[in-house]
């Protein structure tokens, strides 16, 4: 095969192969322990961190709301299973609603956070509460600012609202001293634009890593007080809490991905290179 | 995930699935179709489901029909007209609900908007230059200070590149240039993001096929 062939070779590599060596790099790791992994918590994750320790247990609760649906679950489930950990260990109350448009992210909730309740033993309506979905994020935001019992009835199980122990104390924004988004939309920002800046309702922000880039001005200018950025802010948390989960475990993954994917950047490249100069 | 689907058939046939919408990387085949259109019903089946037990039963059906809050028929009738669009003849009728809708959104949103976009990201960049502290050590300190002259040299300089009244020339012509820089590195920021968030969702993918999948296998059979 002549030099020029095999230039033009790699400068179109069958996206099939591309695909082979991305599934074998995800794989991999999760049988062997390679290639290491160094998680060190950076400080919008201390950030966020310091907020749900702040939070007094058996108090008022940590809102979470799950703005996700399963696209992102890889994402978001391990950030969420990794504060409800933090919570639950600590006695923090946790109060879930799900504002993703299409309800999906209440499905999610209601699978996540009965199951990490369980592990210690927190009791449904006392220690937490999931009231549900609500359709258009931004004015169910505003309603919960006014009143939580109009914007949620009754719950995610079709409890009234004035019948569950944990919602007494609660009437709007006043009594929660702070909400996490875990959104895979412009939700997260819609939390710190209207309840976190209408309301000063201290806003946290657990975001798919695509839309980390958009939410750092927000954290820069206080109006969001600590975000867990993809699947590394995960991994960051976990590390906080010393609870290793699905965020650590894939970052092994995502680290030889990135490897694969940089090599296959610097081979297409050089081929160009030399392809040129060899007019 | 693994408690989601505690029955091992159901987490069998989600990694199925999965693996037929896999197949679309080698090329289109009906195994690909077959599941795309499941995941579709299934979303609609969901959300038609949702919205009737979270929205529609306690705001409409029980505020008006048992609370006697005959209020809530408004809204309710605003709704329903909406589907008037289709039926072309009286589509007209649904533009009054949308009138309303985004009459009473924009009244809502803008002061919001205005508070929240635009005052304090402006105010966020309105600060001292110099970041002295001396609780801190002399780098942190130079580190800060060159964070804030960043943040304010950059915020002006992606300004006047969108700055199109005067020609881009010269110290004008150099500093939109570099303002077209900082533009630049944000963007590859937010592909580096972009990247790592489409990894993620392949690794979650392949963690519920090797581990949750196999396991319920191991279950069923083992």
């Amino acid at each position: 095969m002549q030099f020029q062939e095999i230039l033009r070779l790699l400068q179109n590599i069958d996206r099939r192969i591309i695909y082979s060596v991305l599934f074998v790099a995800v794989t991999f790791p999760f049988y062997i322990d390679w290639p290491p992994v160094r998680i060190e918590v950076s400080r919008e994750v201390e950030d966020a961190y310091n907020v749900i320790e702040s939070i007094p247990p058996h108090s008022n609760p940590l809102m979470i709301s799950f703005d996700y649906d399963p696209a992102s679950a890889a994402e978001l489930t391990p950030m969420a299973e990794a504060v409800l950990h933090h919570c639950f260990s600590r006695g923090i109350r946790v109060l879930a609603i799900s504002l993703q448009y299409s309800g999906l992210g209440a499905g999610i909730a209601s699978d996540v956070v009965p199951r990490i309740a369980a592990e210690y033993g927190r009791k449904q309506n006392v220690d937490w509460a999931f009231l549900g979905f609500q359709p258009n994020a931004v004015i169910a935001m505003l309603q919960m600012g006014e009143d939580f019992k109009k914007t949620f009835p009754i719950d995610y199980y079709g409890t009234p609202v004035n019948e569950i122990p944990l919602m007494e104390p609660i009437q709007n924004y006043d009594q929660i001293p702070a909400v996490i988004t875990l959104a895979s939309t412009a939700v997260g920002e819609y939390w710190a634009v209207y309840p976190g800046s209408r309301y000063g309702l201290k806003v946290l922000a657990g975001l798919t890593a695509v839309y980390t880039a958009d939410i750092q001005p927000f954290y820069q200018s206080g109006q969001i007080s600590g975000i867990l950025g993809g699947l590394k802010g995960a991994a960051e948390y976990e590390k906080r809490i010393d609870k290793i989960g699905d965020g650590t475990a894939g970052m092994r993954s995502q680290k030889t991905v990135h490897y694969m994917i940089i090599l296959f950047i610097v081979i297409g490249n050089i081929a160009y290179l030399l392809s040129r100069r060899r007019g | 995930m693994d408690a989601a689907l505690a029955n091992p058939i159901w987490t069998i046939l989600a990694g199925l699935v999965t693996l037929a919408i896999f197949s679309f990387l080698y090329r289109d085949n009906p195994l690909y179709k077959m599941a795309e259109h499941i995941a579709v019903g299934l979303s609609v089946g969901f959300l038609v489901v949702t919205y009737y037990n979270n929205v529609f039963r306690p705001k409409v059906w029980d505020n008006v029909l048992h609370n006697g809050q005959f209020d809530y028929l408004i809204p309710f009738f605003l709704g329903i007209i909406l589907f008037t669009r289709f039926v072309p003849k009286i589509g007209w009728v649904s533009r009054w609900a949308l009138a309303f809708y985004i009459g009473g959104f924009s009244g809502v949103s803008i002061p919001s908007t205005l508070e929240g976009r635009v005052l304090q990201q402006t105010e966020a960049t309105i600060q001292p230059l110099l970041s002295i502290d001396s609780a801190r050590s002399w780098s942190a300190n130079f580190f800060a200070t060159v964070d804030s002259t960043f943040l304010v040299v950059g915020t002006l300089a992606c300004l006047v590149f969108f700055f199109f009244s005067l020609e881009h020339k010269g110290g004008i012509g150099r500093f939109a240039y570099f303002g077209r820089l900082c533009i630049m590195a944000g963007f590859g920021a937010s592909f580096g993001y972009t990247v790592m968030a489409r990894v993620s969702l392949l690794i979650g993918r392949i963690q519920y096929l090797t581990r949750d999948m196999v396991d319920s296998i191991g279950r069923l059979f083992g």
